[in-house]
C-alpha cells in the first residue's frame, strides 16, 4: 500500500505537496473509489479517518492542538478540537520516507540525536514550518517523558500553552481524585483554545464513544486468539493513529467494529476452505512499536514461520467505568496504564498475553531513546525465561534508519528462531 | 559420507571437513574484501587437504556474516548455533561460550543437552572485539603477538575510557606521547575489551564450564585477565577459530543422515 503511494505518488515530489488540503480530500475520494487497495476495509477507514484530521489542520479553519501519546483526546472530540499526534505522524512521514528531511532540520538545531527519533522528527517538520503551529501543546507525563519535555519545549518556542496532566504512578483513590482535578482545569484550558464552553453531553457522548471503542477493541481481540486469525502486528500497526488520537470519536467505534466484523468473516472462511490459513510454526508477541521504514523485519519471520500473531500497544488496559461519569471514567483510563507504575503490572500483562495468545516467544524491539519501553528489560526477560518463553531484544531505532544495522539484526532473528526451533 | 561446514566471519573464513566425526580437513584463510571468493578459496584448500573431490560431500552448512552469500551450501545457520554445538561437541560440560571475532562478541548459553537457550550480541559498533584490538596494536606499531603477551602483575594499567575505536586510538596515540609504557597501555586495552564483555556475559549470566571461541580466544593476556575478573577457569580448545565451522560441519552431519 505505502509502496504504491510512494512509487505512483510520491517519486520526485517534496512533502511541500503534503501541506495542501486538497491533497487529503484527493486521498480520502481515492480510497472510497477503491483507488487505493486495503487488505481490510477497516484499515482503509483508517486512513479515510486520518486524512479527515490531517486535511483539516492544513485547511486551518479549526482549532488544533499536538497530543503526546496517551493524552485524553475525549475532551478534543467534545469540543471540535483536531487532535494531532506527532509520534504516529512521524511514523507515516518515515514509511513515505521524508524523515531525514525532518530529523537533519532537528539536529541542526542541537536536538540530540540520543532523543527518541519519533520525537525529533516531529520537532523537525515543525521548525521547518511544515506542519502549521498548533494552538497548543497538550501532554500527559504517564509513559513517555520526552514528549512532555519536547512539548513544553516548543511551547516556549511559539508561545503557545503547554497543558500537562500529572499522572501519578499509583492507581488508587487518591490518584483517581488528583487526575480528576486536573482534568477540570484542562477543561478549562482547552476551552480557552477552542473558543467556546464544553458541554457535558458532548463530553458524554465522547466517553462513551471510548467505551464502545473499547469494547470493539475486545471483541478484535478476542477474535485474534484464533489459530486461524489472519490479522498479523504488521497489520495492526495501521490503526496505530485511532488509538493515539482517536478515543472519544464518533467514527472510530465503528472502524473497530467493522474490523471484527472482517476478521469473523475471514475466520469462518478459512474454517471452511480446506486448504485455509494453517497455524504458523511459531506464534510469537511483539513488545512496543517497528521500525516504519522499509526493513523486512517481519516479512522476514514470517517467511521463516514465525508469525507475530499480537503486539503489546493492541491490549485494552482499561476496565469498564461507569460512561455517565466522564471524568472518572477518563482518570480510571488515564492510571490504567500497564506500562506505567510498577514493573509487576507490566509483567503481569505480557505473561497473560503470552498465554492467551499461546505464543512460543516474545520479541522486544528496543527503539533507540525511550526510556519507557527500554528500562526493565533484564527483569521482564527473566520472568519470561522462569515461563519458558525466549525474549529477544531487538537494537535498533523505529524513524531514523541510520540506527538499523541489518546485518546484525538478521543474526539475532536467525539465532532466536534457531533456539525456537 | 563426510560434510564440510564453512564459517564466513568479517575476518577469517575457515571450512572443517568431518567424516563420522574425524576431521579430514580445517583451513583457515583471511575473508578479504569479498566473502564468495574466500569461501570457494578456503574450500578448494580443505578439499585438497583431505583429498576429496566437492561430489563427495554430502552436505555443507554455512555460517558466519557471509554465510548469506556462499552459492554452494546446501544450509544457513547461525554462529550462535553453529558455536554453541561446536563448543559442547569438544567438551560436554560446557555451558557458557564467549565467542569475540573481528566485528561480533557474543555469549550462549547452553543447556546440559547443548541446546541454545539464551543469547547476548555486542551493539552495533566493533567496540571490545578483535578488530578494536588490531586498531590498537596498529596505533603502538605492534602486533597480535605482543598484544597477546602477559604482563607481570605489577605492571600498571593505563586508563583508556573511550569505547569508541577511533576515539581511543587517539587516546592510545596521546599515552604514548606522554611517555606510558607500552605494557601499561596494552594492559589498559586488553582490560577495556575485558570490561566490555564481562557486562556482556552478565546479562545472560555465567555458568560454568566457560569456552572461549572465536580467534581472540588466542590471546592469552586477554584471556588470562578474562578468568581473574570472573574469578572462573576459562576453557580454550586447540583451535578457537575454527570452533564455528566445526560446528556447521556437525550440523550438516545431522542434516544428511535425515
Ligand atoms: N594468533 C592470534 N593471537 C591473538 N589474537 C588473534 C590471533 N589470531 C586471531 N586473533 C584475533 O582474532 C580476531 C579474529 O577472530 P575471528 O577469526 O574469530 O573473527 P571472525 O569470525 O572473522 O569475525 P566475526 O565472527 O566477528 O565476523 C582478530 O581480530 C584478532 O584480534
Ligand atoms: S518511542 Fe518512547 S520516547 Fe518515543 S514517543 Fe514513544 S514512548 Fe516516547
Ligand atoms: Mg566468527
Amino acid at each position: 500500500m505505502y509502496d504504491f503511494i510512494k512509487n505512483k505518488i510520491i517519486r520526485g515530489k517534496t512533502p511541500s505537496m503534503f501541506r495542501l488540503p486538497f491533497v487529503y480530500s484527493l486521498g480520502k475520494a481515492m480510497v472510497r473509489c477503491n483507488l487505493l487497495k486495503f487488505s481490510y476495509r477497516s484499515a482503509a477507514m483508517t486512513v479515510e479517518y486520518g486524512m479527515e484530521q490531517i486535511r483539516r489542520i492544513f485547511k486551518g479553519r479549526s482549532p488544533y492542538v499536538w497530543v503526546s501519546a496517551f493524552f485524553p483526546t475525549e475532551f478534543l472530540h467534545a469540543l471540535d478540537i483536531v487532535s494531532f499526534s506527532p509520534e504516529v505522524i512521524s511514523a507515516l512521514i518515515t514509511s513515505l520516507g521524508f524523515q531525514n528531511n525532518f530529523l537533519e532540520e532537528a539536529e541542526s538545531r542541537w536536538w540530540s540525536r540520543d532523543n527518541c527519533s519519533f520525537h525529533r522528527c516531529a520537532m523537525g517538520g515543525l521548525i521547518s514550518n511544515f506542519y502549521p503551529v498548533p494552538a497548543a501543546f497538550c501532554a500527559s507525563s504517564h509513559l513517555c517523558e520526552g514528549g512532555v519535555f519536547l512539548f513544553n519545549n516548543l511551547a516556549r518556542r511559539y508561545h503557545r500553552p503547554f497543558i500537562l496532566l500529572d499522572t501519578p504512578l499509583d492507581n488508587n483513590d487518591n490518584s483517581l481524585l488528583y487526575v480528576t482535578r486536573q482534568l477540570q482545569k484542562i477543561i478549562t484550558l482547552l476551552e480557552g483554545v477552542a473558543g467556546t464552553r464544553l458541554r457535558v453531553e458532548k463530553l458524554e457522548e465522547a466517553v462513551f464513544n471510548t467505551e464502545k471503542t473499547r469494547q470493539a477493541m475486545l471483541k478484535v481481540n478476542e477474535l485474534r486468539r484464533h489459530p486461524y486469525s489472519p490479522l498479523r502486528s504488521k497489520d495492526a500497526f495501521a490503526y496505530l493513529y485511532l488509538y493515539f488520537t482517536g478515543m472519544g470519536s464518533r467514527v472510530v467505534p465503528g472502524i473497530y467494529e467493522t474490523l471484527a466484523a472482517e476478521l469473523e468473516k475471514k475466520i469462518k472462511e478459512s474454517q471452511n476452505s480446506k486448504g485455509g490459513e494453517t497455524s504458523p510454526r511459531y506464534r510469537l508477541l511483539w513488545m512496543h512499536l517497528q521500525p516504519f521504514y522499509q526493513n523486512g523485519i517481519m516479512d522476514y519471520l514470517e517467511a521463516n514461520g514465525a508469525e507475530l500473531v499480537f503486539e503489546d500497544f493492541s491490549h485494552v488496559y482499561w476496565e469498564s467505568w461507569d460512561p455517565g461519569r466522564p471524568l472518572e471514567y477518563i482518570a480510571n483510563r488515564m492510571l490504567a496504564h500497564f506500562n506505567y507504575g510498577r514493573i509487576e503490572r507490566r509483567i503481569k500483562v505480557i505473561k497473560e498475553l503470552a498465554r492467551r495468545y499461546n505464543v512460543d516467544g516474545v520479541i522486544h524491539f528496543s527503539h533507540w531513546g525511550c526510556r519507557q519501553s527500554c528500562g526493565s528489560l533484564n527483569i521482564i526477560r527473566n520472568s519470561l525465561q522462569e515461563e519458558g518463553l525466549p525474549f529477544l531484544v531487538l537494537d535498533g531505532d523505529c524513524v531514523d534508519s541510520r540506527n538499523f544495522a541489518s546485518g546484525q539484526v538478521q543474526t539475532r532473528i536467525d539465532g532466536f528462531l534457531e533456539m525456537l526451533a | 559420507m563426510p560434510v564440510a561446514g564453512i564459517d564466513i566471519g568479517s575476518l577469517s573464513t575457515e571450512v572443517v571437513i568431518l567424516k563420522k566425526e574425524e576431521m579430514l580437513a580445517q583451513v583457515i584463510i583471511p575473508t578479504g574484501a569479498n566473502s564468495k571468493l574466500a569461501a570457494e578459496k578456503a574450500m578448494k584448500e580443505a578439499l585438497e587437504k583431505s583429498g576429496l573431490s566437492f561430489n563427495e560431500l554430502g552436505y555443507i552448512v554455512a555460517t558466519g556474516y557471509g554465510r548469506v552469500s556462499v552459492p554452494f551450501a546446501n544450509k544457513k545457520v547461525t554462529e550462535i548455533s553453529c558455536h554453541g554445538k561446536g563448543a559442547f561437541f569438544l567438551h560436554p560440560g560446557v555451558r557458557t561460550v564467549i565467542d569475540i571475532g573481528g566485528q561480533d562478541s557474543k555469549v550462549i548459553r547452553l543447556s546440559p543437552q547443548g541446546k541454545v537457550i539464551d543469547f547476548v550480541m555486542n551493539e552495533k559498533c566493533a567496540a571490545g572485539t578483535g578488530r578494536f584490538l588490531e586498531v590498537m596494536a596498529h596505533a603502538l606499531e605492534t602486533d597480535l603477538e605482543e598484544m597477546s603477551r602477559p604482563s607481570a602483575p605489577s605492571v600498571k594499567t593505563a586508563n583508556i575510557s573511550s569505547m569508541c575505536t577511533v576515539f581511543a586510538e587517539s587516546e592510545v596515540v596521546s599515552l604514548v606521547a606522554e611517555g606510558h609504557p607500552r605494557e601499561e597501555i596494552i594492559k589498559g586495552i586488553i582490560y577495556s575489551v575485558v570490561e566490555r564483555t564481562i557486562s556482556l556475559a552478565r546479562r545472560v549470566g555465567v555458568e560454568e564450564e566457560l569456552m572461549m571461541t572465536g580467534g581472540v580466544a588466542k590471546n592469552i593476556a586477554l584471556r588470562e585477565a578474562l578468568e581473574k575478573s570472573l574469578g572462573i577457569k576459562i576453557t580454550v580448545p586447540d583451535e578457537p577459530q575454527a570452533v564455528g565451522a566445526l560446528g556447521a560441519a556437525l550440523l550438516a552431519a545431522e542434516e544428511a543422515v535425515k
